[in-house]
C-alpha cells in the first residue's frame, strides 16, 4: 500500500481536494448564493402573479355576477315595460271602442230623436193645416151667411152673460 | 199624436172651447222714438207687463203714471206710429222653460234663434222672486270648472255667486265655457246668457259648444248687440227662469251671465230715455237692484224646495284694470268671490291669466273634494312666497339654498298652473299633477316643458294606475292606500324618465 | 163724458146700430157718447170700445181664438 500512495500522490490528492474546497466554497460565494437568490426571487414571482392572477379571477367572477344580476334587473323591467305597453294599448282599444260604441249609440239616439221630431214636426203642420183651412172655410161661409139676426144676437147674449 | 188621430184629437180640443167675448184693454200710441214708446189710456197695467201693438209687435211696460204707460219695445221698432192702438195682455214678460230647451238658442221672450220650431208648455215670468232664507241651504257640493288654478285655490261650489272680473281679451268668457264643457258627466245643466255681444262672438260660442257636445246640456238665451235695450235686459232674467225651471225639479245649474257690464249699460240706456233721473255715471239709482235681484235667485234650495241648485258666472268688463268703479264694486258686493283676470299675465303667456292674490272664493274649501283639499292647502301661501322672492332676483342678489329652492318651486307652480282653453281637468287629473308637484317628480324638469311632463305623467297614471282614477273621480276621496299606489306609480315614472 | 166706440160690419142696419148703443147706454150710464165704425174684416157680430176697455164679440176675433185653442 505504501507503494501505491506516494507522497507526491498525497500531496496532489490534498492539493486536488483544498482545490476542490477551494473550488466548492467559491462556487458556493459567487454561482450558488445569487442562483438560489435568483431562484428564490422566482419562485416569489410566480407566487405573487399566481395570486394576482386569482384575485383577477375572482373580480371577475363578481363583476360577471353583477352584470348577470343588472341583466336580469333589466330583463325583468323589459318585461314589465312590455306588459304595461300591452296593458296600455288594451285599455286605449277599449276606450277607443267603447267610445266608437257610445258614439254609434249616440248617432241611434239622435236619429230617432230626430225621427220622431220629424213626425211630430209633420203631425203638427197637417194639424196646423186643417185647422187654417177649417178657419179659412168658416170665414167665407160666415161672410156671406151672417144676418142682421145674428148680430142682434150677439149684442143680447153679450149684455146679458157679461158684467162690464 | 199620430195623423190618423188628428180629427179625433181636434175635435176633443173643439169641444173644449166655448164662443165669448174677447176683453182687453186698449190704449193709443202718444209718442215714440228710440225704442220707448207713450201710450194714452191703458189703465190698470202690470209693472213688466207684456204689450201687443197694432202689426204684432212687442213691448214691457215699465213706466206707470196716472196719464199713460211707458213701455220699451222688443223689436221692429220702426213698425210703430204715433196713433197706433196698443193692448194689455194680463201677463208679464214671460220665458218658455223645460226640457224642450236643451240644445237650443232662444231670444229672451222665448223665440228660437237656431231655425227650428219650439214647442213647449210651460211659461214663467222672466221677473220672480228670489228664494227665502228658509228654502235655501249652505253651499257644500263642488262646482268644477275642470281648471286647476281655480279648483285648487278658488273653489267654487253649487249654489254660488262667483264673479269673473277683468279687462276685455283677457280670457273671461274662455273660463265660463271652460267649466260649461267641464259639466259633460256631471249632470249640471248649463245655460249661456249672452248680453250685447257680436252675434259672431256668439255664434262662435254656439260652435265650441256644439263641437265639444256640450250643446245636449245647454240652452243658450242671446240679446246681441243688434237686439234692443229692453231685449238686453230682460235676457239674464229669462235665462235665470230657465235655471229655476230645472233646479225646481232637483237639478243642478250653472248659469253664466255674459255680460252684466253691458246689461247695466243697457238699462241705463232705458232709464234715460224713459226720463228717469241719472245717478252716479249717469245710471239710475237702482242699477244695484237691477243686478241683486238677478244674483239672489242663484242659491242652493232646500230639499223642501226640489234640492236643486243655481250656480250663477256673472262677468264684468273693467276698463284698465279698475274694479274700483261703479258696477265692478257693486257685483263684487253681492257675489260670493270673484276670479280677477289681468292682462299683464294674458300677455305674460299666463293663461289662465288669474290673480290669485286678488281672487277670492267666500264659500272656499267647503265646496271642495277631499282629495283636492289634501293637495291645495299650501298653494296660495307657496305662490304668495314665490312672488315676493322673485321680486329681490331683478337686483341680482346671491340667494341661499333654500331661496333658490322656493324660486324654482314657485315656478314649476305657476307653469303648472297655465292650461289650454277648451281642455278641462277632471278631478283625478287635478289631483294626480299637485301631488306630483308635492312629490317633487317636476324637479330637474325644465319649467316651459312642465306642462308636457304633467301630459305625459297623467298618460302613464292613466294605465299604471286605473283603479286610483276611478276612486278618486267616483267618490272624490284620495285615501292612504291610494295617495301610496300614486306616489309609487309617479317614482316609476321619474326614474323611467331618467 | 164717456165715449163709446162701436164696430160693426158696413152692412149692419141703423136700427141694428141703435139696438146696441140702448143696450151700452143702460150698462154703461146716460152720459155716453157713442160713435160707429164699419170694418167689414170682423165678418159678424161686433166690437165695443168704452174707453180703454175693449170687448170684442166679433167672429174674426172668435175664429182667432178657435185658431189659438185648437193650434196651441
Amino acid at each position: 500500500m505504501g507503494e501505491l500512495l506516494s507522497k507526491d500522490m498525497i500531496a496532489d490528492l490534498v492539493i486536488n481536494l483544498i482545490n476542490i474546497v477551494i473550488l466548492f466554497l467559491v462556487t458556493k460565494a459567487l454561482v450558488y448564493k445569487p442562483v438560489k437568490k435568483f431562484l428564490e426571487a422566482r419562485r416569489q414571482r410566480l407566487e405573487d402573479e399566481a395570486a394576482r392572477a386569482q384575485a383577477g379571477q375572482a373580480e371577475a367572477a363578481a363583476a360577471r355576477e353583477q352584470y348577470e344580476a343588472l341583466l336580469a334587473g333589466a330583463e325583468e323591467m323589459r318585461r314589465k315595460s312590455v306588459a304595461e305597453a300591452q296593458n296600455a294599448a288594451r285599455a286605449e282599444s277599449e276606450r277607443i271602442l267603447a267610445g266608437a260604441r257610445e258614439q254609434a249609440e249616440q248617432v241611434k239616439r239622435e236619429a230617432a230623436a230626430a225621427a220622431e221630431l220629424t213626425r211630430a214636426d209633420a203631425v203638427q203642420e197637417a194639424k196646423k193645416d186643417i185647422v187654417e183651412m177649417a178657419v179659412t172655410l168658416s170665414e167665407k161661409i160666415l161672410g156671406r151667411a151672417v144676418t142682421e139676426a145674428d148680430t142682434l144676437r150677439a149684442a143680447e147674449q153679450f149684455f146679458e152673460e157679461t158684467n162690464v | 199624436m199620430e195623423l190618423k188621430n188628428i180629427s179625433a184629437h181636434l175635435k176633443e180640443q173643439l169641444s173644449l172651447w166655448h164662443a165669448a167675448p174677447i176683453t182687453y184693454q186698449r190704449g193709443r200710441v202718444s209718442k215714440v222714438g228710440d225704442g220707448v214708446v207713450r201710450i194714452e189710456g191703458l189703465p190698470g197695467r202690470l209693472y213688466g207687463e207684456l204689450l201687443e201693438f197694432d202689426g204684432g209687435v212687442y213691448g214691457m211696460a215699465l213706466d206707470l203714471t196716472e196719464n199713460g204707460v211707458g213701455a220699451v219695445l222688443f223689436d221692429a221698432a220702426d213698425s210703430v206710429r204715433v196713433g197706433d192702438g196698443v193692448r194689455g195682455t194680463d201677463t208679464v214678460a214671460e220665458t218658455p222653460v223645460g226640457d224642450a230647451l236643451l240644445g237650443r238658442v232662444v231670444d229672451p221672450i222665448g223665440r228660437p234663434l237656431d231655425g227650428r220650431e219650439l214647442r213647449t208648455e210651460t211659461y214663467l215670468p222672466a221677473e220672480r222672486p228670489a228664494p227665502a232664507i228658509i228654502d235655501r241651504r249652505p253651499v257644500d257640493t263642488p262646482m268644477e270648472t275642470g281648471i286647476l288654478a281655480i279648483d285648487s285655490m278658488i273653489p267654487i261650489g253649487r249654489g254660488q255667486r262667483e264673479l269673473i272680473i277683468g279687462d276685455r281679451q283677457t280670457g273671461k268668457t274662455t273660463i265660463a265655457l271652460d267649466s260649461i264643457l267641464n259639466q259633460r258627466e256631471s249632470g249640471v245643466i248649463c245655460i249661456y246668457c249672452a248680453i250685447g255681444q257680436k252675434a259672431s262672438t256668439v255664434a262662435g260660442v254656439i260652435q265650441t259648444l256644439t263641437n265639444a257636445g256640450a250643446m245636449d246640456y245647454t240652452v243658450v238665451v242671446s240679446a246681441s248687440a243688434a237686439d234692443s235695450p229692453a231685449m238686453q235686459y230682460l235676457a239674464p232674467y229669462s235665462a235665470a227662469s230657465i235655471a229655476e225651471s230645472f233646479a225646481q225639479k232637483g237639478k243642478d245649474v250653472l248659469v253664466v251671465y255674459d255680460d252684466l257690464s253691458k246689461h247695466a249699460v243697457a238699462y241705463r240706456t232705458m232709464s234715460l230715455l224713459l226720463l228717469r233721473p241719472p245717478g252716479r255715471e249717469a245710471f239710475p239709482g237702482d242699477v244695484f237692484y237691477l243686478h241683486s235681484r238677478l244674483l239672489e235667485r242663484s242659491a242652493c234650495l232646500s230639499k223642501e224646495r226640489g234640492g236643486g241648485s243655481i250656480t250663477a258666472l256673472p262677468i264684468v268688463e273693467t276698463m284698465a284694470g279698475n274694479i274700483s268703479a261703479y258696477i265692478p264694486t257693486n257685483i263684487i258686493s253681492i257675489t260670493d268671490g270673484q276670479i280677477y283676470l289681468e292682462s299683464e299675465l294674458f300677455h305674460a303667456d299666463v293663461r289662465p291669466a288669474v290673480n290669485t292674490g286678488l281672487s277670492v272664493s267666500r264659500v272656499g274649501r267647503a265646496a271642495q273634494h277631499p282629495a283636492m283639499k289634501d293637495v291645495s292647502g299650501t298653494l296660495r301661501i307657496e305662490l304668495s312666497q314665490y312672488r315676493e322672492m322673485a321680486v329681490f332676483t331683478r337686483f341680482g342678489n346671491d340667494l341661499d339654498a333654500s331661496t333658490k329652492r322656493m324660486l324654482q318651486r314657485g315656478e314649476q307652480l305657476v307653469n303648472l298652473f297655465k292650461q289650454d282653453k277648451s281642455k278641462p281637468k277632471s278631478l283625478f287629473k287635478e289631483t294626480a299633477l299637485l301631488l306630483a308637484y308635492h312629490e317633487n317628480v317636476f324637479d330637474g324638469t325644465d319649467p316651459a316643458k312642465i306642462n308636457e311632463a304633467g301630459e305625459a305623467l297623467l298618460s302613464f297614471l292613466h294605465t299604471a294606475c286605473p283603479e286610483a282614477e276611478r276612486a278618486i273621480d267616483g267618490t272624490g276621496r284620495m285615501d292612504a292606500g291610494v295617495r301610496d299606489a300614486l306616489t309609487q306609480a309617479m317614482r316609476r315614472f321619474s326614474e323611467r324618465s331618467e | 163724458m164717456k165715449h163709446c166706440v162701436i164696430t160693426v160690419r158696413p152692412e149692419t142696419t141703423k136700427e141694428t146700430f141703435e139696438y146696441i148703443c140702448t143696450k151700452a147706454r143702460a150698462r154703461f150710464g146716460a152720459n155716453v157718447g157713442f160713435s160707429r165704425v164699419d170694418d167689414p174684416s170682423i165678418i159678424g157680430g161686433f166690437i165695443l170700445q168704452m174707453e180703454a176697455g175693449v170687448y170684442d164679440m166679433s167672429y174674426s176675433a172668435l175664429l182667432r181664438d178657435a185658431r189659438r185653442h185648437l193650434c196651441g
